[in-house]
């Protein structure tokens, strides 16, 4: 009988141990992706830009995107190439254009990558949740638009408490 | 004088031949597409679906808008946009297809760019296929067709019957 309850009482706590031991992670909410994305399509609604607007989770799967009227449809699959780019590796995605620009063409073959400016990371409480890609104008217009949106990130997420 | 009219019935003669080279058609916008979308996800409420990733896309499959409600598995998009993608293309509920095959007429699986699962239906407008709303992620393929009918019965009150209609 005694040993019984050993035995649970090690179980438990055991149970215990491993669920406290688990780092826990912040994720986007859809609403919070929508409003950093409304913040993008603001800006680029300013400028005229006809761009895709693409939200990704920290693993770089879409939450939400909106191809604004009469964009390019290719920039749906660069635009998520660029969020999830700038999700995985957690920086720009422009990083890699620039690595590639100055020399470094092995990052061409990097897994996963779409190297070129236009994704950049959501950051909250100094770690990346996820991020926002913008693909349909000049490489500089697309990573400003998506800027836009991330800079807010912090803002929107706070506000949403 | 003469060449001129001459020139000039030539002119127009070549103006009315080109223009019946082309014809119009309506095209789904942005706001539509997030009009479906929000129908969807009100629909998605209140029937306690479990998640749902919906995807809307214009008449060549290409994607418009997408939102995945949160909770839902993250390959969701993708095969909502897959869903949606073939009922535009193919112009036919994504069920039909499912059917279809599971009857026996397994090579059409081979099919390129083709995602024969439930959950995706055509989008019409005045009689005319603009697009098609796909849904992944509810808590069954029924219920993700019934939340994707939900969304194109919001741009077209009668695409319910008409969605039934083709099955």
């Amino acid at each position: 009988m005694r040993e019984i309850l050993l035995i649970t009482l090690t179980l438990a706590s055991l149970r215990f141990t491993t669920a406290a031991d688990l780092p826990v992670r912040r994720t986007l909410t859809l609403d919070a992706a929508q409003r950093i994305a409304d913040e993008a399509k603001a800006e680029a609604v300013k400028r005229g830009s006809t761009v895709v607007i693409v939200v990704v989770d920290e693993g770089g799967y879409p939450i939400i995107l909106e191809r604004l009227d009469d964009t390019q449809v290719a920039s749906v699959e660069v635009g998520i190439g660029k969020a999830r780019t700038a999700a995985i590796f957690r920086r720009p995605s422009g990083a890699f254009e620039e690595q590639i620009r100055n020399g470094r063409i092995a990052a061409l073959a990097l897994p996963g990558a779409t190297p070129l400016q236009g994704g950049i990371p959501i950051e909250y409480e100094g770690r990346v949740i996820g991020a926002i890609g913008v693909s349909g104008n000049t490489p500089q217009e697309d990573e400003e638009i998506a800027k836009m949106g991330a800079s807010a990130a912090a803002r929107i997420i706070a506000s949403a408490k | 004088m003469k060449r001129i009219l001459i020139m000039t019935s030539l002119f127009f003669l070549t103006l009315s031949l080109s223009r019946a080279q082309v014809t119009s058609k309506k095209s789904l916008t942005l706001e539509g597409a997030r009009r479906a979308i929000a129908a969807a996800t009100a629909e998605a409420r209140r029937v306690n679906a479990p998640g749902g990733a919906i995807a809307v896309v214009d008449d060549g499959g290409n994607l418009i808008a997408v939102e995945r409600l949160d909770g839902t598995f993250p390959a969701g998009p993708l095969i909502s946009i897959g869903k949606a993608r073939t009922a535009a293309i193919f112009k036919k509920p994504t069920g039909f297809f499912e059917e279809v095959i599971r009857k026996g007429r397994t090579p059409m699986v081979a099919l390129n760019d083709f995602t024969p699962l439930q959950g995706g239906v055509p989008i019409e407008m005045d009689g005319q296929i603009v697009g098609a709303i796909g849904v992944s992620g509810a808590s069954s393929a029924q219920q993700d067709e019934e939340l994707a009918m939900a969304g194109a019965r919001a741009l077209d009150p009668s695409a319910g019957s008409a969605v039934q209609g083709a099955r």
